[in-house]
């Protein structure tokens, strides 16, 4: 290639890619905007930690219930508020459109998360738990595969009553019960653990959510 | 004389390929290491009984002994993997083949008869370069057992270059002429000459080294008897580095005097790189207050009606989709859809009921969804309102077995439609690239353009398209060369295979220039009538009719086309050929992820015939397919490779993305461009258009319903 071919294919190619978000089709910088958003995710994790403190802030900002969602694997976190009810499903946001969806404190489903919980079924490790009972039950969550067909996870858990903690997070200060859900699954084995208050809520549970993500720790900051 | 490839610049294609996790499995014989003929397997030349993981497309490039082999490979079920590789040999002597190296395509496949248990081996059936002129004809049976997670044993016999070298038996004579043209499989020779024996071991040390020791019995008569190499042994020893989960590069000491490398880059399908997508959540379904559903106040005054139409849009706007109609009585509604934005509908329609839920008043109680086709109704969804609020937080399975599937029935009337709707214009501008592959003088040309493109519906139904592109690099395709035609044969007019001269020229050029109209001809039809500039290499008139019943997995279509041929510049002129073409069509949801179709009619040299296709489909969108077509042009007629045939995929965005968008990537690698069995390319062909909007189809990706 000549260097007047290799500079004529240069500027193309700049205009190209200048011009590749241009028009007015949905998705059409689509990819684009993907490209800036993951290389924006990884300046971020490279440039260090957020300095200011996004829980405080969330807590200030409104008065309603507030709840923390706490990736472990990644130490992501993201305060939410409540902002549907379906009967017993509480619907919670963070201000980036990411759901998470809890029934009697416990994680049922997520959205827009990456690897979402799409829906679980745990009535009779709930039961046991809220009862401060010891027990067996079957828990069942389901997920979608990376070829776009769904699967579950059925695990087969055994719960016992653990220790009394202190619970100090946000604007709630007492003392819990926990609660320990040993699941066993063809897949593997997972833990979770709830923290229950003295009249019998659930503050805090840390469950197993989905392979990618693992574990995660839903806390009430505020009742 | 070759096929090409197109795709769209993204940087983030690179962030797609992905693989399972657990590369070596001792239970199964599973691998995602290759040879240095790209199939599965953890020796060098030899084959073992080894599988890649299930839906694997791999893509390998091994240089040794004056010898580059590019191979596609893909696993197309668990235990059957079928390979399409592109050889060079620098050096080799063929008879009436003047240029430096010798290219050759061969295609492979494998089948694991027995698989590996504790006590017995796994055991494969494989046929080498089965199809075509057999430069690498061979056949084997081989056992593979692994001792624990990292060391595999390999032995089997071979037929043809695997029964060159040291053989110890024989079994009938092995026929070396070409059946045809080449190009059809080569059955006569299949097991059939001397046989040996081979042998091998691979060592995995660590989750990223791999060694390994092999007995060959491919004796590379032709390559040392032309004086490409010096065979001093029969051994050849590699080693394998895994540099991350889908790029594997290896390097070898071949037969005692030459090194030889080889690099893999593969992907799965099956394994995104976000399972399930990473968009954002949808809007919560919103309940409605016990006994609210009784007031039906809001019937009386009819701006309330406007009220709701504009609400409903907007909620809608909000997930990306279009409100093209609002029907609304007390206690149902009827809603066109429009779907710019979501692959899988059943995200689509799932996500209109969550804005239903939110914006209708409490006395509807029956939501019929309806999603269209350029503004055309294609396939209904009716839910019951109580059964979303109910099921929002069930498994997805709940909310299909509840709802019901239909035809969305004729196109509605201009009243009835959002005011506004129509005309619509959607344009974009963008780069893509081009790659030529397999052109003996080059074997990657790669253009870089600009395309530019639009849309713009007049009214329901009516749409006129249009595609310009301006290529920016120079890389013309080089002088093809001339067929050489057997005496007293007629070939076929020319009509694709001067494709290269459509390439030549610089300048605009015009893909199509088409008005279409959609029509609903009746309950289960389908219609389409496309005119203008069809396609890059002809204009004029395609029309087609499709009949498909939502709850069938069979549908049936006719198409008809009267077609002039373009001139080479791609702008207006047109050359003198006219042809009427037309297909009668069968489409058939096979089950477990396969797609049949078969097409019998008249194709654009005149000739008669059918083409039979396969594919396997994922709900993810990916597809991988192949297909064949034969005329009634002998194979003389049709000329090297007897008759057409090619390997299709389809790439869906949103996999590689992790979000929804309906862009895709299809490429068709044709083995050779050639004049026989050629079909118009049209497009906005009715049949993948309306499947997506019937159950069976969407019930794959019905996960996505409540996302």
């Amino acid at each position: 290639m000549t260097t007047r071919s290799v500079l004529k294919l240069a500027g193309g190619l700049a205009l190209a890619l200048a011009l590749a978000g241009c028009g007015n089709a949905p998705g059409q910088g689509a990819i684009l905007g993907q490209a800036t958003a993951i290389v924006g995710q990884f300046v971020k994790r490279g440039a260090g930690g957020a300095k200011t403190d996004p829980v405080a802030a969330a807590l200030q900002s409104t008065t309603e219930p507030v709840v923390l969602f706490f990736v472990e694997a990644r130490g992501a976190r993201a305060p939410m508020t409540k902002i549907a009810t379906n009967g017993a499903y509480e619907t919670w946001s963070a201000k980036d459109r990411r759901t998470i969806t809890l029934r009697n404190g416990f994680l049922t489903a997520s959205r827009g998360i990456g690897d979402d919980l799409m829906s679980t079924d745990d009535a009779g490790t709930e039961r046991l738990v809220l009862a401060r009972q010891e027990g067996q039950a079957r828990r069942v969550q389901r997920f979608i595969k990376g070829d776009g067909s769904g699967y579950e996870i059925v695990a087969d858990c055994t719960i016992t009553r653990g220790e009394e903690r202190d619970y100090k997070l946000g604007e709630i200060e007492t003392r819990t019960l926990e609660m320990v859900e040993n699941c066993v699954a063809p897949e593997g084995k997972f833990e979770n653990s709830y923290q229950l208050d003295s009249s019998g809520r659930v503050l805090s549970a840390r469950q197993w959510m989905s392979p990618r993500n693992g574990y995660v720790i839903v806390s009430r900051l505020r009742r | 004389m070759f096929g090409t490839k197109t795709y769209t610049i993204g940087a983030v294609f690179l962030t797609a390929v992905a693989l399972p996790a657990g590369i070596v499995n001792s239970e199964s014989l599973i691998t995602a290491r290759t040879n240095s003929y790209g199939m599965p397997g953890g020796l060098i030349d030899m084959p073992t009984a080894e599988m890649a993981p299930d839906a694997q497309l791999g893509l390998t490039i091994s240089r040794a002994l004056n010898t580059t082999r590019t191979t596609l490979t893909f696993q197309i079920a668990p235990r059957l993997s079928a390979a399409f590789r592109y050889s060079s040999i620098d050096g080799l002597i063929v008879p009436d083949y003047d240029k430096s190296a010798y290219f050759d395509r061969s295609f492979d496949l494998r089948y694991q008869l027995v698989t590996e248990t504790d006590r017995r081996p796994g055991l494969a059936i494989g046929l080498r370069d089965f199809i075509g002129t057999g430069l690498y004809s061979s056949e084997y049976l081989v056992a593979t057992k692994s001792f624990g997670p990292k060391l595999r044993f390999s032995g089997g016999v071979g037929w043809g270059r695997l029964g060159s070298y040291e053989s110890f038996a024989s079994t009938g004579s092995r026929p070396e002429t070409l059946l045809g043209q080449g190009g059809v499989p080569t059955y006569d020779r299949w097991f059939r000459g001397p046989v040996a024996a081979f042998a091998g071991v691979s060592y995995a040390p660590t989750k990223k080294l791999s060694f390994k020791v092999e007995y060959s019995s491919d004796a590379y008569a032709q390559e040392v008897g032309d004086g490409l190499f010096e065979r001093r042994s029969p051994i050849n020893i590699g080693v394998d580095y895994r540099l991350s989960k889908s790029i594997d590069f290896s390097g070898y000491y071949m037969h005692g005097s030459e090194l030889g490398a080889k690099f893999t880059i593969a992907v799965n399908p099956r394994v995104a790189s976000v399972p399930g997508g990473r968009e954002e959540a949808p809007r919560p379904v919103a309940v409605r207050p016990a006994g609210s559903a009784a007031d039906l106040g809001w019937t009386v005054e009819p701006e309330n009606r406007t009220n709701i139409r504009a609400a409903v849009a907007k909620g809608m706007a909000a997930e990306g989709l279009v409100l093209d109609g609002l029907r609304l009585d007390g206690t149902s509604a009827e809603v066109l859809v429009r779907n710019p934005r979501y692959d899988m509908t059943a995200q689509a329609v799932g996500r209109t009921a969550r804005v239903l839920t939110r914006t209708l008043p409490a006395s509807v109680e029956t939501f019929r969804i309806v999603q269209t086709l350029h503004g055309t109704p294609t396939g209904s969804v009716t839910l019951r309102r109580s059964d979303v609020e109910r099921y929002e937080n069930s498994a997805a399975r709940v909310i299909y077995d509840a709802a019901s599937f239909g035809d969305g029935g004729a196109p509605w009337a201009r009243r009835e439609l959002t005011p506004g709707s129509y005309p619509r214009l959607t344009w974009g501008l963008a780069p893509y690239a081009t790659i030529g592959v397999f052109d003996p003088d080059d074997p990657a040309r790669i253009n870089v353009g600009l395309r530019l493109k639009g849309d713009y519906e007049l009214a329901p139904g009516i749409i006129a398209s249009a595609s310009i592109t301006q290529r920016l690099t120079d890389n013309p395709p080089s002088e093809a060369n001339p067929r050489p035609v057997p005496p007293g044969v007629t070939p076929p007019p020319v009509v694709r295979s001067d494709l290269a001269e459509y390439e030549r020229s610089g300048g605009p050029k015009i893909e199509h220039l088409t008005l279409a109209h959609y029509g609903r001809p009746g309950p289960n039809l389908y219609s389409r009538l496309t005119g203008g500039i069809l396609e890059p290499m002809y204009a004029g008139v395609s029309g087609e009719v499709l009949w498909k019943r939502p709850e069938s997995r069979l549908a049936l279509g006719a198409e008809l086309n009267y077609v002039q041929k373009r001139g080479y510049d791609q702008r207006f002129d047109l050359q003198d050929y006219t042809v009427v073409t037309g297909h009668a069509s069968a489409y058939y949801d096979i089950g477990n992820g396969f797609h049949g179709q078969v097409d019998v009619g008249r194709y654009l040299a005149g000739d008669w015939g059918a083409t039979v296709a396969i594919d396997r489909e994922f709900a993810n969108g990916w597809r991988v397919g192949a297909y064949a077509t034969k005329t009634n042009l002998s194979a003389d007629e049709f000329g090297e490779g007897s008759f057409d045939k090619g390997i299709r995929f389809t790439f869906p965005m949103s996999w590689g993305i992790g979000s929804p968008t309906k862009a895709s990537s299809s490429t068709v690698l044709q083995s050779l461009t050639r004049d026989g069995g050629a079909k118009l390319k049209v497009n906005g062909r009715l049949y993948d258009n309306v499947r997506a909007t019937h159950p069976s189809e969407m019930a794959k990706s019905w996960e996505k319903f409540w996302r």
